[in-house]
């Protein structure tokens, strides 16, 4: 039994006897219900405009409640601990990588070693020059490394990449300087397409 | 029988001997030191006591008794070396036994799976051979027995054991041998045909300790000899080898084999110590810690090779070392309702390859500091066992993150000035370009004023195309593209 299935186990049991487990039973909103990772698949999530909220993805993930810290993998060296908080970065394993070849080596060891149950890729600020030299059959190995592993991870990208992911949400939101004032900008993600997807991944 | 004695006789002589290469059969004594004729004999071998020859005896007296006896002088090199080579064949043979005397050993064998107890005895003695001194084997279900059987030379029962021979081995305390011999009691059978209560009151406690021992009635526990340096191991390459696999071939059966020796002793190795010697006179050494106690030779041989890996060696390897800090293993079960790691050993080496990859400073558990400086954060070390930072209550700086540009790009930016401060109109240059929509700001920051003072404007600005960025102005014309709201 995976680490994942144990986590579904879990979740099962608390949603069952909420009342022993009152402290502990995370807080999910419907987006974060939406981004939850998939035990053992790649999923995708696609940002093909720059201010279209993917920082707000890495907020709800690090905001649920878990066991162990989150991997998050930035393909440019661009995460702003300061944007996030000190009580939400606690929970987060910064990789911070200057080169696309980095991120994918780091991608390739998290999911082969397995002990960290979700890791977090972003390539959304990587060039596209740099995104055209990643082969499809580099994704298939990292699918074949979370299946056996039982780890899931969430690739941000500005465009489609991974071949048949689990599944693949796009980010549709746009944003003014109005909402750096809001107390929470909503994430507006379509995912039309996970429906199509499903049966193939 | 559950435990065994090895007596290795007149180790200090008979070391000598086989050095020489001198049969047993030669009546043979050390000397004591000074000189000659006023020396005594400080031990003499199984050959000589045939001859009466005893320790003690005066030099003159000894050669009078047996002209052919050899004299030698004591080596303590030898005997030293000897000691080692016999301490290190015990070893070989149990995993907890007790130096009982220099020469004596006993051995717990309910830890091991003995068919045959003679058969065992013979494999022993066989086993032995190569150390080339004589060797006594006794056989006892308590400790004393097999201690009072393996000084007897002709028999494996305690109790046939001559009274003499056991006054002589001064081994155990035995007040008043000559009282008992005159009393016509030869053996310790004899001893233990008296009323323990009579023996004691005429002869005091210890010999009604002695009868107790001889009848079984007592069982001590062994002081199990732990040596220091006894998960350590090392190899040296003739010739000196040029990459790390002929390293790892050695280091993997010498894995094994301490492994097993932790194993036995019920411990698990907590550390892993290399060094590495080479060629030109350099020298590597690293201490490799491992998250979890573990007795799997595979996670250590995994540590090592990927320390390797990482390591450039300045020259070929001539030597190579190998320690196990040996430790309690530990025994935990998981939660049901908290998640531990699942192979603790193996996360601590990907962290490893982890550092390898983006540099030891590039990964760990972000922390903003305090203060308002932009981009400034701390990396708390990542540890397998998830030691977490100081809670903080920073809050957030904005509702919408920031993906930051680092380092800041230097942009164009036509602006104009608006009271104290320059106000942004288009960006001109850089990778985001265009004509900006709508501003906010500025947010005026500054800090350090007592040693390198920065200081600088920041405006959030939005471009023609929905683009929502942060520059830093600082006077008196340098503009800086500092992120993405992202």
């Amino acid at each position: 039994m995976s680490v994942l299935e144990i986590d579904h186990l879990r979740r099962q049991l608390r949603e069952k006897f909420p009342a022993a487990h009152r402290a502990t039973i995370p807080q999910e909103s419907a987006p974060a219900a939406l981004l939850e990772f998939s035990p053992g698949h790649l999923s995708e999530i696609i940002s093909p405009h720059h201010s279209a909220g993917a920082s707000l993805i890495i907020s709800d993930l690090l905001s649920e409640n878990r066991d162990l810290p989150l991997a998050f993998i930035d393909g440019r060296d661009s995460f702003d601990p300061a944007s996030y908080g000190g009580a939400q970065c606690r929970h987060l394993i910064w990789i911070r990588c200057h080169k696309t070849e980095q991120a994918i080596q780091s991608a390739d060891l998290l999911l082969r070693d397995g002990n960290l149950p979700f890791v977090l890729l972003d390539l959304h600020l990587v060039p596209e020059r740099e995104l055209r030299q990643i082969p499809n059959a580099l994704w298939h190995r990292l699918k074949i490394q979370a299946r056996d592993s039982g780890s899931a991870m969430i690739a941000m990208t500005p465009r489609p990449l991974i071949p048949t992911p689990r599944r693949r949400l796009t980010l549709t939101g746009h944003f003014s300087l109005d909402h750096l004032e809001l107390k929470s900008p909503s994430l507006q993600l379509h995912h039309a397409e996970e429906d199509k997807l499903a049966g193939k991944a | 029988m559950n435990y065994a004695a090895l007596h290795f006789q007149d180790l200090p002589l008979n070391c000598l001997l086989a050095r020489d290469g001198t049969p047993q059969s030669q009546p043979a004594a050390l000397l004591s030191q000074g000189e000659r004729e006023k020396s005594h004999l400080i031990a003499v071998n199984q050959a000589a006591r045939k001859f009466s020859l005893s320790p003690g005896l005066r030099t003159t007296r000894g050669l009078a008794r047996c002209p052919d006896l050899l004299l030698l002088d004591p080596d303590p090199i030898e005997e030293k070396s000897a000691r080692r080579e016999a301490l290190a064949f015990i070893d070989s043979l149990v995993p907890d036994f007790e130096l009982t005397t220099p020469e004596t050993f006993l051995l717990d064998l309910s830890t091991l799976l003995i068919a045959s107890e003679s058969d065992w005895t013979k494999t022993t003695i066989a086993a032995s051979s190569y150390l080339a001194l004589p060797l006594q084997i006794g056989l006892g279900k308590t400790p004393d027995l097999a201690h009072l059987a393996s000084l007897n030379p002709n028999n494996n029962n305690p109790l046939t054991l001559k009274i003499a021979d056991l006054a002589l081995a001064k081994t155990f305390p035995l007040p008043h041998a000559a009282v008992l011999q005159l009393w016509g009691l030869q053996t310790l059978d004899d001893l233990t045909q008296l009323p323990r209560q009579g023996l004691a009151e005429r002869l005091g406690s210890d010999l009604a300790q002695l009868h107790d021992l001889a009848l079984g009635k007592t069982h001590r526990l062994l002081k199990l000899h732990r040596a220091k340096d006894h998960y350590q191991v090392e190899h040296q390459f003739e010739p000196a080898v040029i990459n790390h696999e002929p390293v790892l071939f050695i280091a993997k059966r010498l894995l094994q084999t301490l492994c097993t020796r932790l194993d036995h002793h019920q411990r698990a190795a907590t550390e892993l110590r290399l060094h590495l010697l080479f060629e030109n006179g350099a020298a590597h050494a690293r201490k490799l810690a491992l998250s979890e106690p573990t007795l799997s030779h595979k996670v250590l041989l995994r540590t090592l090779h990927t320390h390797l890996d990482t390591f450039t060696a300045p020259a070929p390897v001539s030597e190579f070392y190998l320690e196990l800090l040996p430790t309690l293993p530990r025994h935990s079960q998981h939660q049901l309702f908290q998640r531990g790691l699942k192979d603790p050993n193996q996360f601590a080496d990907t962290l490893r390859q982890l550092s390898a990859i983006v540099g030891p400073s590039n990964f760990g558990i972000p922390q903003p500091l305090d203060t308002h400086r932009p981009d400034s954060t701390t990396l708390h070390p990542v540890t397998p066992d998830f030691k977490l930072p100081p809670p903080q209550e920073n809050q957030p700086a904005t509702n919408l993150p920031l993906k930051r540009q680092r380092p800041p790009i230097s942009i164009n930016v036509a602006s104009e000035k608006r009271g104290r401060h320059q106000h942004p109109l288009a960006v001109l240059t850089g990778p985001h370009q265009g004509q900006i929509r709508s501003v906010r700001g500025p947010f005026p920051l500054s800090g350090s004023w007592w040693e390198s003072s920065w200081q600088h404007a920041q405006w959030d600005i939005e471009l023609d195309d929905a683009l929502l960025l942060q520059l830093s102005f600082t006077p008196p014309r340098k503009w800086h593209l500092l992120g993405i709201y992202a």
